[in-house]
Formats: structure tokens, C-alpha cells, sequence
């Protein structure tokens, strides 16, 4: 996704710049750009990395912005990369999101040089003559902000005004507080070795950052924003010896996993301590709950599922985000509505939390990010606190996800009466080994990635799993393919023979769950289905079962309701390394951005 | 100047915990033994190390990553295979281009040896290597030195063969032209810095800096107990934030009990116990004198002396590790007389009532069935049926 990066200062703006364009570059891009502000505007943008990007050298300039563009309107072209400038070549702008009117605002300027295809570039042309008719930098981006329609944030400057003027409607933009200027983000990891000092900005702020103040005015009026401390360090964000962020995360798991669970589990009492501020009368009497999330995240959902149903007697609906839907008739008082969303970001989770909120729905955030949007607008978050995840593929924060929701169906089951203090200790026991078990899969690396090697040039890989494997088999498969490229699917094991079937050769691995807590008898039937057909089964079985009719198995140490996620570890590593063998860009995919806050 | 820290080693004496980590991950008075050497390297002041890893070095740079909590910069070379120390620094040698101090990556030594290193080098201009005196040098590098000079290096001399009780502290600063020297050495098989040391000297000064510190050194199963005494006795006991300890459990000094583990009602946890993260200690339980990894278990009313556990193990009710002197082989040698109550290594998991005798090692995923008493040497993965 787009990514802005401004800085005002003491230290030399380029290079603060293009290190703020390192650090977003994970969010995935085709282009990229710099605006340097001194006596004069300088310019530079092009197609391509960022290494490619010539900095532009303007030793007087004393404030800049820059951008990495991932293209919605306009292909990636040189022209098209931002940051985008006015007639004068005065006006610098860099904008996040997507312009609704832009058409009827093009038309309108109609007297003015256009040079890209974006919707942004109408922006920097408003501003312009708002300049022109007296206004100020900061008093030109508001009246510009007035016409434009739809979601964005935008960062602006002008030659000869003082300091950069940023936005936000709808689209993250965070301000860094540091010793040596003020910083701007489209996230903290923009900024984050220079200052862990933020505020976050809100929808309809108008920022103006000075080298050693700023000032936020919302609708006209002064606001203030609390600065707050954000504990990712810098040093979490390098990649530490590993050859890509995903293969330094999917290590970082049994670690990620202990922070996750850290102080929520009370096996004494047998029950999770999440401090949860939704009313315990309101979660005692809900009939109904909704999970809205995309992608991987609505995989979590799916697990979590699984979960709640037995353990909280009650009905869960998982939807896509982007297809949530909320019709008359439904009893939008007992329902509570679930949004899962790694950045927490996420346009059709947002989108589909605000339809829920608008039809009366009590709604709940499970992320990662502190002080995002959805955390401000639900009634209540549980964090899970997987630190940052820089690789485009998901790994370590699905699993903190579906533990996050692991510990949330523990504590409703136990709020409702429907699981003992026994029972709870149980599942909080298999919860608290979650992190060896996941250690014991990745000490079996090398094991791993010969099988990978092995089945790296098959022609399509299947991944089949009942019950709480079958989300598992869906986002196994969504791992391969998002960084391998190749062809993967996960099916329901029992669907297989309703059609996919038909796909199955000698030259499509089938990687099928047999662990204990998902029906290994009946999906031993599919593999049996699959075998006839000559494709190699790799098996993934709980550890000590004797699964000898596979091909390959690969041993999951045996963790009742959670070993198919422990199994998911497994073929994390398994699609990684397939696609190293495939020599594929592991963290920036192509076509792929990190959390999609466009819709 | 940089730091080289020579951290890709098996380790295999100290198996089966290096099976699965490198020795410099295993932790010592709470923390790895790589962080202690690290922590010593930042307060000489130097910013810049480089981290010679290979054997499951994903464990290693999960835990350090770019070195920012220690206000330090990591870098990562991989010796792939185990060629030996001078293999290992010659592949740092393209990130190094310079002066540098080098540091095995499995012993503890003050900074201010460090210091004095860096000062000396940087007086003289010559490498140097760090000595101290052990009573016995058999199992280490016996320097032979004249006034401040090296003139011999001997590895683990017979009795008859001692000349000195000096001894290699594996702490060196060096300047560029070691890498060159390394590459022209004769060796067979592995290619160890102190070889190409033993040539060195025929034509360059050697400068020996002597030492009379804490040096702590891992390569048997017990040390690693005794180094944690070692360590433990200069600190304070440290309970971390998010650990639960129950009203009515007791916890001696000096003790380190780790992030969200729980010490239920009734434990009692006497002296030089280390516990990890996310472990759990059962009512009723005894320890002293154990370092317990991270994940582990400890079922209610076991008695634990003397020993280690490891990640991810669990230890049934009413278990027996009594402790104590013994005799242990450990790679075809025979240690008599050592205080070592066993070993149990990861995701191992005894029923109740099991005892475990004196000089147990005890391999990785063991299952072990109630009642069964155990001794000697039990094969990783192995089924342990009551007799």
C-alpha cells in the first residue's frame, strides 16, 4: 500500500527521507519519490525500487516529503510516482488513498497542466490557486481539503511558505516527535530509529509540523493529540541475519507466542484474564457472533470458529469483510461482530465494522496495532501483540491471532457456564505449551525444506484438512501462492471428491492434516482417494501416530484443539522455502501490498 | 574497532541441548551465554559486533536481532559448516577489514579484560592474546610465554607435557594482517585460530596480557550449573513482572524466575535455581540448584537438585531428581566425582513417580512411564516402559 514519509529538522532531510522510504518499503510499491523543500522545490520520482531512486541533493533544503506509490489510478510510470507538483512547480504533494470526484475536480481545473494520470494531481493544482487567491500553505490545504471526496492523507509543501501541512480522512498518518525535528508516517515504522515518541492523527486533522512544534486543527479548531510511547524498536524491524523478513518472523514465533499469552493465563482459576471492558451481561445474553476479516486474518476467523462454537454453544458467522452485509430482520441487539485485522487498517474490515456499528451491532477488534483506526472506532480491542510483521505474507500474526481468539472463546466459555474450570485449565494448558510446540516444527527446519526442494517445481500443490484444519488448509495454500506464485488450494477434505478431485495428478502434492483434533480417520480416506491417483501425500500427522500410507509425514507435536495451527508452522517454512527454491521476492510478492487500505 | 564473537559451534559435549541450540543460547544466571559476552563487549564502549553464527543460528538472531536493545550493531556472518575458529573468523573477514577484537563465543570474561586488550593493541600496534592461571591445563590451549611474549601454544597438553599454567582465555585483539596468516596455515581437518597462532609467532609478536578475572567456561553439562552459580552469586534475584508467583510459595536467593511463569501455592525454590519463560513450577515442589528452560513443566511435589531441564519438558508429580556426586561419561570421557543430579532435555515428558538418578542424561523427546526409575544415558526419542 502507499506509503508517505515527511521530515522537518535539524539533521539532512534526504537522507531521513530515504531511510523512511526503506522502512515502508514492506508495504509493498512500484514507484517511488522525494520532494526536497529550500530556496527552491527538487523533485525526484521514478518507476522502480527504491535503491534505483536517485536522492536528490539540495544542500539548503530544510524540510521534505517522500513517497512509495502501489497504483490504483494510473499504471506505474515515472510520471504517475509522487510526489506530485502544481503548475509552478511550487506545490509539492504526496497522497495516500483514493479520490472520489477527482474526474469533476480535473474537469474544473481545466486552465491547468496535468502530467500524470493519478487522482492526486489535483491537489497540488487547488492548492496552487488557493495560493493564488492569498490563502497560506496551511489555510490553501484546508480549502482544498474542502472539495476533495473519498479517503485519504496527504503531506504538502510549498517553496516559499514554512513547514509541511499532512491530513488524514480515512487513512493512517502518524506524527513523530523527536529531539532533531518532527517526523511524519504513514505507520511508525516509517520513523521509528529516529523517535518513539507519536500521536496518532485522527479523520479530519490537519497537521502543520514546524521543526520543533506542530499544530493540529480539526473543523476549524485547535486540537491536541497525546503523544505516546510506541515500544517497537527499531532493531525489530531488520531482518537480523535472516535472508528475508517472512523466514526472521516464522522464527520469531515462540517468542511472539509467550508475549501473546504473557499474564492471560490463570490456570488456577482455569480461565483467561483479558481485561475485557465489554459488559460480562451483554457477552452472557449474545446469541449470535459475526467475524469480519480479510485474507489470512479471515482464516484466524474461520479457526476461531471451531473454537467457539463447541466450547461457547454459540452460532459464529465468519464473512469476508469486503462481502459483510448486515439485512433487516436480524436481531442486531444479541450480536457481537468480530473484526480481525493484523494493521488494523484494513479498508473492507473498517468498512464492514462501520456497517455493523450503523445497523446498532456491539463491535470488537482483535489486532496488532495500538492506537489504529479500528481500535478507535469498535467498542472494545484485544491485542496480540505479535510486534511488528514486516513480510507481506502473514505468519507469526495468524498464529497470535488464532491464540488471541483461543484465549477469547476460554472466556466466554467460561463467563457463559458452558466450559468448566476444568475444561478451561485444559485448553489454557494446550495454550501455554503453544510455544515449544512450535519451536519443536521449526528445529525441524532442514527436514522442511528437503521436501520443499523435493516438490518445488510440481505443477499445483492441495491442501486438505477437516474441521479445525480445514482454515488451516486454506491459509497454507494462500501462503504458497501469494510468494511462490504456484498454484495451491486448500479444500475441506471431504469436498474433494465433490470436484477438485478432477485436478489431482502425479504432479500435484497433496499436503493433507492428520492431526488427532481434526478427523484424522476420515481425511485418511481422502489421502487414500488422492493416492490412487498417484499424487505424493505429505502427511501432517500428530507426532507418534503411525501415518506409514503417506509418502512423507511431517511429526506435529500433539496439542488437542490447537496442533493444526502448530501445523500451520510447518508449511509456513514449506512455502517459504519453495519459494526460495523458485528464487522469488519472498517479501514484496509482486502485486501485493501489506495491509490493503484501499477497498 | 569491531567485535568478533565466534558463536557457530555445536557444542556437542553439551548434548542434547545443543541439538537444538547453539551453546551460546543457553542461558546462564537468565540470560544466554552470548548475552553476557555481548553485554561485556558494549561496556568497552564498542558499538560494532559481528556475530560468527551457524548451528541453529535462527535461535541466535531471533534473541539478539540487529542488537538495538543492547544499543549495539549486529552483524551476521554464517559459517555453514563447522570448520573450526580460524575458518570461522576468516569469514568475517570481508565486514572486519581492520583491527578487530575477537572473543570465543563460549566464555564469560569481564570487560574490563577487553579494555585492557584494546589499550594494548592500540599502544603497540601488535596482536595480543589474553592468558590466565589454572591449576590444571589439560583441557585447554597451555601458553608458553617470555617476559610478555608468546612463544608456544600447546592444546590440551598430556600431564607430562605441562610447561605452563598459563592458559589461552579464547579473548584476542588482532590487527588485518591475522586474516592473511590464517589462510596460510597447515592444518588437517579443522582449521583453529590457535594453529595458525602457533605460526604466527615465528615471525610476528605475540603480546600475552595477562588475567586474573571471572572466566567462565562451558563445555560439560555440569559446568553449565556451576557457571550459573557463578553468575547468580554476583547478582541480585530478579522475579519477572509478568511472573505469577502464588501467596504461600517460597522462593530463596539467589533466584531468577522468568516472564509469565507460575509458581503455584506450596513451592519452595531454595538457592541458584533459574527459572525460564512461560513455565510453570506445581504445588508442593522442591528445587535447588537447577536451571529449568523456557515451556517447562513441573508437575506438583517433584523433588529437583542438581540439574537441568529443558524447553518444553514436563516433569510428572511426585518426580525424584535427588542430586549430588557421581561419575558421568560424557563423550567417551569419564568425569569422576562431579556434582550433577541429570539432564532432561527438550519436550521430554515423565509420568508420576519416576525417579531420576544422579548423572542421568536424559535425550530430547523421551517419553518415560510412571513409576520407572532411570540412570545412565537414555537416546533421544526413546519410549521408557516400567521394567
Amino acid at each position: 500500500m502507499c506509503g508517505i514519509t515527511g521530515y522537518i529538522g535539524d539533521n539532512e532531510s534526504a537522507s531521513v527521507l530515504s531511510a523512511g522510504l526503506k522502512n515502508l518499503e514492506y508495504r509493498g510499491y512500484d514507484s517511488a519519490g522525494i520532494a526536497l523543500i529550500g530556496d527552491d522545490v527538487t523533485v525526484h520520482k521514478q518507476e522502480g525500487t527504491i535503491d534505483g531512486l536517485t536522492i536528490p541533493s539540495n544542500a539548503d533544503a530544510t524540510h521534505g516529503i517522500g513517497h512509495t506509490r502501489w497504483s490504483t489510478h494510473g499504471e506505474p510510470t515515472d510520471a504517475n510516482a509522487h510526489p506530485h507538483t502544481d503548475c509552478s512547480g511550487d506545490v509539492a504533494v504526496v497522497h495516500n488513498g483514493i479520490l472520489a470526484n477527482y474526474h469533476e475536480l480535473k474537469e474544473e481545473l481545466n486552465g491547468h497542466i496535468f502530467e500524470s494520470e493519478t487522482d492526486t494531481e489535483v491537489i497540488p493544482h487547488l492548492i496552487e490557486e488557493a495560493i493564488a487567491d492569498g490563502a497560506d500553505l496551511r489555510a490553501a490545504v484546508m480549502r482544498a481539503l474542502d472539495r476533495l471526496e473519498g479517503s485519504f492523507a496527504i503531506a504538502a509543501t510549498h517553496a516559499d511558505y514554512e513547514g509541511i501541512v499532512a491530513a488524514r480522512q480515512d487513512s493512517p498518518l502518524v506524527i513523530g516527535h523527536g529531539d532533531e525535528g518532527m517526523y511524519l508516517g504513514s505507520d511508525v515504522t516509517a520513523f521509528v530509529e529516529y523517535t518513539r515518541q507519536v500521536s496518532f492523527l485522527e479523520d479530519g486533522d490537519v497537521a502543520h509540523l514546524y521543526d520543533d512544534d506542530i499544530e493540529i486543527f480539526n473543523d476549524g479548531e485547535r486540537v491536541t493529540r497525546e503523544v505516546q510511547t510506541v515500544d517497537w524498536d527499531a532493531s525489530a524491524a531488520g531482518k537480523a541475519g535472516h535472508d528475508h523478513y517472512m523466514h526472521k518472523e516464522i522464527h520469531e514465533q515462540p517468542t511472539a507466542l509467550r508475549q501473546a499469552i504473557s499474564g492471560r493465563v490463570d490456570d488456577l482459576a482455569g480461565n483467561a484474564s483479558l481485561n475485557i471492558d465489554l459488559d460480562d451481561g451483554f457477552l452472557q445474553t449474545i446469541d449470535e457472533i459475526h467475524i469480519a476479516a480479510c485474507g489470512t486474518s479471515y482464516h484466524a476467523g474461520l479457526y476461531a470458529k471451531e473454537l467457539i462454537e463447541p466450547l461457547v454453544d454459540i452460532s459464529v458467522r465468519v464473512d469476508l469483510a469486503s462481502e459483510y452485509e448486515v439485512y433487516d430482520g436480524h436481531n442486531t441487539q444479541d450480536t457481537l461482530v468480530v473484526a480481525v485485522t493484523q494493521s488494523g487498517e484494513t479498508a473492507d474490515t473498517l468498512s464492514a465494522i462501520r456497517r455493523a456499528k450503523a445497523s446498532g451491532m456491539t463491535t470488537f477488534a482483535v489486532t496488532n496495532t495500538v492506537g489504529s483506526t479500528i481500535t478507535r472506532e469498535v467498542d472494545d480491542s484485544l491485542f496480540i501483540k505479535a510486534g511488528p510483521e514486516i513480510g507481506v505474507a502473514a505468519t507469526k500474526t495468524f498464529v497470535s491471532q488464532v491464540t488471541a481468539l483461543a484465549l477469547f472463546a476460554t472466556y466466554l466459555g467460561r463467563l457463559r457456564g458452558t466450559i468448566s474450570a476444568d475444561e478451561g485449565a485444559d485448553i489454557l494448558e494446550d495454550i501455554r505449551q503453544l510455544p515449544s510446540a512450535v519451536q519443536a516444527i521449526l528445529d525441524e527446519e532442514a527436514q522442511i525444506r528437503r521436501l520443499a526442494a523435493q516438490y518445488s517445481d510440481s505443477k499445483a500443490f492441495f491442501f486438505i484438512g477437516r474441521g479445525l484444519a480445514q482454515p488451516v488448509a486454506l491459509e497454507s495454500a494462500l501462503k504458497l501462492k501469494e510468494i511462490s506464485y504456484a498454484h495451491a488450494e486448500g479444500f475441506a477434505a471431504g469436498e474433494l471428491k465433490h470436484g477438485p478431485l478432477a485436478l489431482v495428478t502425479e504432479n500435484t502434492p497433496v499436503l493433507a492434516f492428520l492431526n488427532q483434533s481434526a478427523a484424522p480417520e476420515e481425511t485418511r480416506n481422502n489421502v487414500k482417494e488422492v493416492e490412487s491417483r498417484g499424487a505424493p501425500v505429505i502427511g501432517l500427522a500428530t507426532d507418534g501416530a503411525d501415518e506409514s500410507f503417506c509418502k512423507h509425514t511431517i511429526d506435529i507435536p500433539e496439542l488437542g484443539r490447537l496442533e493444526p495451527l502448530v501445523a500451520n508452522v510447518a508449511l509456513q517454512l514449506f512455502a517459504y522455502h519453495v519459494a526460495n527454491e523458485m528464487g522469488r521476492p519472498i517479501d514484496k510478492p509482486r502485486n501485493l501490498a501489506k495491509s490493503v487500505t484501499v477497498g | 574497532m569491531k567485535a568478533v564473537i565466534l558463536a557457530a559451534g555445536e557444542g556437542v559435549r553439551l548434548d542434547p541441548l545443543t541439538a537444538t541450540r547453539p551453546k551460546g543460547m543457553l542461558p546462564i544466571g537468565g540470560k544466554p551465554l552470548l548475552q553476557h559476552i555481548i553485554e561485556s563487549v558494549a561496556a568497552t564502549g564498542i558499538n560494532d559486533i559481528v556475530l560468527v553464527v551457524g548451528h541453529k543460528r535462527e535461535r541466535i538472531q531471533s534473541h539478539f536481532k540487529n542488537g538495538g536493545d543492547w544499543g549495539v550493531n549486529i552483524q551476521y556472518v554464517v559459517q555453514e559448516n563447522p570448520r573450526g575458529t580460524g575458518d570461522a573468523l576468516l569469514e568475517a573477514e570481508h565486514v572486519v577489514s581492520g583491527e578487530c577484537i575477537v572473543i570465543n563465543g563460549d566464555r564469560i570474561v569481564e570487560p574490563d579484560l577487553i579494555k585492557r586488550l584494546i589499550e594494548r593493541h592500540q599502544t603497540n600496534g601488535q596482536a595480543c592474546l589474553a592468558i590466565t592461571e589454572v591449576e590444571d591445563p589439560t583441557q585447554y590451549g597451555a601458553v608458553m610465554i617470555e617476559g610478555n611474549r608468546v612463544i608456544d601454544i600447546k592444546e590440551k597438553p598430556k600431564e607430562h607435557e605441562i610447561q605452563s599454567n598459563l592458559v589461552n582465555v579464547g579473548v584476542y585483539a588482532f590487527g588485518p594482517d591475522i586474516f592473511a596468516a590464517i589462510r596460510r596455515t597447515n592444518h588437517y581437518g579443522e582449521l583453529k585460530l590457535t594453529d595458525t597462532l602457533r605460526e604466527f609467532i615465528d615471525d610476528h609478536l605475540l603480546h600475552a596480557v595477562h588475567y586474573d578475572g571471572m572466566w567462565l567456561e562451558l563445555s560439560r553439562p555440569w559446568d553449565l550449573l556451576s557457571v550459573n552459580s557463578g553468575i547468580l552469586a554476583q547478582t541480585d534475584s530478579v522475579i519477572a513482572d509478568p511472573a505469577v508467583v502464588s501467596k504461600g510459595a517460597t522462593l530463596g536467593d539467589p533466584v531468577v524466575v522468568g516472564e509469565h511463569s507460575r509458581i503455584q501455592p506450596g513451592a519452595r525454590i531454595f538457592r541458584d535455581v533459574v527459572i525460564g519463560d512461560n513455565v510453570t513450577i506445581g504445588a508442593n515442589t522442591v528445587i535447588t540448584n537447577a536451571i529449568i528452560f523456557e515451556d517447562a513443566v513441573i508437575e506438583p511435589g517433584s523433588v529437583i537438585s542438581d540439574c537441568i531441564i529443558g524447553s518444553g519438558t514436563t516433569i510428572g508429580p511426585l518426580n525424584s531428581i535427588e542430586g549430588g556426586r557421581t561419575d558421568v561419561r560424557v563423550d567417551d570421557e569419564l568425569y569422576t566425582d562431579v556434582k550433577f543430579g541429570g539432564l532432561v532435555g527438550d519436550n521430554v515428558e515423565t509420568a508420576g513417580n519416576v525417579t531420576i538418578e544422579p548423572g542421568t542424561i536424559i535425550g530430547n523427546n523421551v517419553s518415560v512411564e510412571s513409576g520407572s526409575t532411570l540412570t545412565g544415558r537414555i537416546p533421544e526419542n526413546a519410549h521408557v516402559f516400567r521394567g
